[in-house]
């Protein structure tokens, strides 16, 4: 009941901040800054994988929040919202790098077919997989890791993903899809490096 | 395609949690009977669940007060801005407004109220030269203000 009373609290703080925000108020968009930098800063970092370049458009994404905040509709979700406008800057960012799209990245590297036996994989998971998994995700396209990202750290619904990309349904469950097999093909390839000649 | 070959592909999904309640039903009574998929569905929910978990960086220290810090730095330049073009709008209305008045009472004084009734060609082309010199003049001071005032602020970060 505690629980409940506070977590209203917390609700109707978030909002009045958000509502302050859209009048383009700097304190408000402090707290609401302070509440979602965890989870932004992670999805950047997925993306980018530099802590430097990350903080980078991390700034870059709240001037935009903030440019554009008495746009924002407070029927939507802030966090699609808020995504939509990260997802935005990262694909600029990279455009202005090089001309390849997040889209080109994603259809260049299919997976093939499995080899290896789910025993070898769950041996070799079980013993260093921390450092494995985040070390081969960083390998992995950046239309990849963006969909991995949003599915299993963000949680997202698959139309949550496909307003935040711009792209159809479909082709956020055959990205996703696409993105596990790639994921599992690199994971069994260094199962292979490291199995004892 | 086989039922076997259709569940296949779905078991990633699967795994990821993203099926609708009928694929997830087919899936559920596919691997009842088939141990091959039920394999390949334990390996999947492992990537998944590896995925979930995979460690990510920590926010670095102070982000939160370097993104205010250039925050209140891009929307004070913004604001300057905004004044500056303000500032410009109402110097260009202001020196029109002149023109107007300075033309006026220079008929009135030169040719009497009658002449305002009766404006000649050469009176209208003076009015012109003299109202339009005087907007460019005032423009352009205030363009050369602005000017300094950007330098000493400053280059505009979301351009």
């Amino acid at each position: 009941m505690i629980g409940e009373a506070v977590m209203e609290r917390n609700e109707a703080a978030a909002e009045s901040d958000l509502e302050r925000l859209r009048r383009r108020d700097v304190h408000a968009a402090g707290a609401v800054i302070a509440r979602y930098q965890h989870r932004l800063f992670r999805y950047l970092m997925k993306l980018v994988g530099d802590t430097a370049t990350a903080e980078d458009l991390f700034q870059q994404t709240w001037l935009k929040v903030f440019e554009k905040a008495s746009s924002y509709d407070p029927s939507r979700s802030f966090d699609g919202w808020l995504f939509t406008i990260a997802h935005n800057v990262v694909i600029d960012h990279y455009r202005r790098r090089s001309p390849r799209s997040l889209d080109q990245a994603g259809r260049d590297d299919d997976a093939k077919p499995l080899a290896v036996s789910p025993d070898a994989f769950e041996l070799l998971l079980e013993r260093e997989r921390s450092s494995l998994v985040a070390t081969t995700l960083k390998g992995l396209p950046m239309a990849y890791r963006e969909v991995l990202a949003l599915r299993f750290q963000e949680d997202m619904k698959l139309e949550e993903i496909a307003r935040v990309l711009s792209i159809p349904l479909p082709t956020v469950k055959s990205r996703l899809h696409r993105a596990l097999e790639n994921l599992r093909v690199r994971l069994q390839g260094r199962i292979e490096e490291a199995r004892p000649q | 395609m086989s039922e076997h070959e259709t569940v296949s592909a779905l078991l990633s999904l699967a795994a990821a949690g993203v099926l609708s309640p009928d694929e997830e039903r087919r899936v559920q009574a596919h691997v009842h009977h088939c141990a091959d998929c039920g394999r390949e569905l334990a390996v999947w929910r492992l990537v998944a669940a590896e995925v979930s978990r995979a460690k990510t960086e920590a926010v670095p220290d102070g982000l939160l007060e370097r993104t205010l810090q250039r925050l209140t730095h891009v929307e004070g330049l913004r604001q300057e801005s905004r004044t500056g073009d303000a500032i410009l709008a109402f110097l260009m209305l202001f020196s029109w407004t002149v023109g107007a008045v300075t033309w006026l009472a220079f008929r009135l004084f030169a040719g009497g109220p009658s002449a305002l009734a009766s404006p000649t060609l050469r009176g209208t082309l003076m009015w012109i030269a003299v109202s339009t010199l005087l907007a460019w003049l005032t423009a352009g001071a205030a363009a050369v203000v602005l000017s300094f005032r950007a330098r000493k602020g400053g280059t505009y970060e979301l351009t």
